[in-house]
């Protein structure tokens, strides 16, 4: 191979194989919990955020990365996943012992009495726990699919939840 | 919540198994495939991206499952490369990839902050001076991984960001990383190395280079915001408005070693409960100065 002043740069065409792609997101969710039948919406990139009612501020959680609606063939049927990027370690270092707390991927069900309310680029929803979280979305027009498949769905997720 | 004892920094990297190719899908669907497009126009954000996989990798997988392997960045790439179908078809130009990424990360801007106690500017009684004016001390970082260096907490400015927004995200972000304070004088010589070691022979990282302008500021203990080209670095000063309640930072415990314990308290995060940090006003008095100027 030459090399010196005249090689030419390669540039990558990775996102040519969407197919590959998707087969390959769903082995690896299902891995995690195999009842997992199909993803119906994927958004690339996101980043979440909790509401605090005592204060009325939100703040960041450590959960950020790419966003799965996915379905299920048992209960809960319909799920969204986030797969979290984040690496956060908080390392408490004293002299005998350390500790480490990772942070885990977002598992959220989707029961026929999810609220949730559209804000171009977030969407803020509430869980079972009673949290109020925020979703905000990198690509705009991924936040408004996802909550169109949310609006759609609601009458599926009460009749089959 | 995982019991990691002090294993983890001085993990061997000559035994252990290769990752698992569902291990290597995971990283690979995680970090590299569902990404926003921008993110993989060229091969050096893809290795960023890689690079982001390659931590996670060290810090989640290894750490949860001592029997893997412990992996360089270069032979981590080079798995993924082969494993991943969609880099697959690169893997000839691998050498080359990988030589370009590391000229670009070179080249990436950093910003950081050189934080300081408040023991340089407490009134000394000049009779005293000599024998008892406490040493100043600043605020160095470490990477967790053996062999790290300390350095002034820094890291690459993101895409558009301006040098105070990075130091400020870098401020932020002490939380999560080792932080300790140092005498400034322990840190000497100051030279224009970018690797040095402190004369109890503390391994730093671009720290010398501000050795000699971060000594002239704090001489004239003049509370100034001004910029200093001195040598080859550039220092932006500030003040930080009400910090930390008057009295000598407590010294971390972990960087005495060999000496007594002499506190009852042995409990996790002793030394976090213990740090003397006001990262709050430091991180307004950050944001007001650059308003200012």
């Amino acid at each position: 191979m030459a090399h010196g002043g005249g090689r030419a740069k390669v540039t990558p065409n990775l996102a040519s194989d969407g197919e590959g792609t998707r087969t390959l997101n769903l082995t690896v969710l299902q891995r995690l919990d195999p009842a997992i039948e199909d993803i119906l919406i994927t958004a690339a990139h996101v980043t979440l955020y909790d509401f605090d009612t005592n204060v009325n501020q939100w703040s960041r959680k450590d959960v950020e990365g790419s966003l799965f609606v996915v379905k299920r063939n048992a209960q809960p049927r319909f799920q969204f996943i986030v797969m979290n990027r984040r690496n956060t370690v908080m390392f408490f270092f004293s002299y005998f012992i350390g500790f480490l707390l990772l942070s885990d991927n977002l598992v959220e069900d989707l029961l026929g009495d999810f609220e949730y309310q559209l804000q171009v680029p977030y969407i803020m929803y509430r869980n079972a726990a009673q949290e109020v979280i925020g979703i905000w979305f990198y690509n705009t027009q991924e936040c408004e699919e996802v909550a169109n498949l949310f609006s759609r769905y609601a009458v599926m997720m009460s009749l089959w939840s | 919540m995982a019991m990691a004892g002090g294993g983890g920094l001085n993990r061997s990297s000559s035994r252990g198994q290769l990752p698992p190719q569902e291990l290597l899908d995971d990283l690979c669907s995680r970090f590299l495939l569902n990404v926003p497009k921008e993110e993989l126009e060229s091969f050096e954000r893809i290795l960023f991206l890689l690079e982001q996989a390659h931590w996670f990798y060290e810090d989640n997988s290894v750490e949860h499952n001592p029997n893997l392997k412990s992996l360089t960045f270069k032979d981590f790439t080079s798995l993924m490369f082969k494993s991943c179908t969609a880099l697959r078809p690169y893997i000839a130009h691998l050498d080359d990839i990988y030589k370009d990424f590391n000229n670009y990360k070179f080249r990436v801007p950093v910003s950081g902050a050189i934080i300081l106690d408040d023991t340089y500017e407490r009134e000394v009684d000049v009779r005293m001076q000599l024998t008892f004016a406490p040493p100043p001390q600043c605020l160095l970082v470490k990477g967790w991984k053996a062999g790290a260096s300390w350095s002034f907490p820094r890291g690459k400015r993101n895409k558009d960001e301006q040098d105070h927004t990075c130091a400020v995200r870098e401020v932020k972000s002490l939380y999560h990383i080792e932080i300790s304070w140092h005498k400034i004088d322990e840190l000497l010589p100051a030279s224009d190395d970018a690797v040095s070691r402190g004369v109890n022979g503390l391994k730093l990282y671009m720290v010398a280079p501000f050795l000699t302008g971060l000594k002239a500021w704090i001489a004239t203990r003049r509370p100034l915001m001004h910029q200093k080209s001195e040598a080859s670095a550039r220092v932006t000063v500030w003040k930080a408005k009400n910090s930390s309640s008057g009295g000598v930072p407590v010294e971390n415990p972990a960087t005495r070693a060999g000496s007594d314990v002499q506190q009852a308290d042995n409990r996790p995060g002793r030394s976090f409960r213990n740090f003397r940090f006001d990262s709050a006003s430091i991180l307004q008095s950050m944001e007001d100065s650059f308003l200012r100027t």
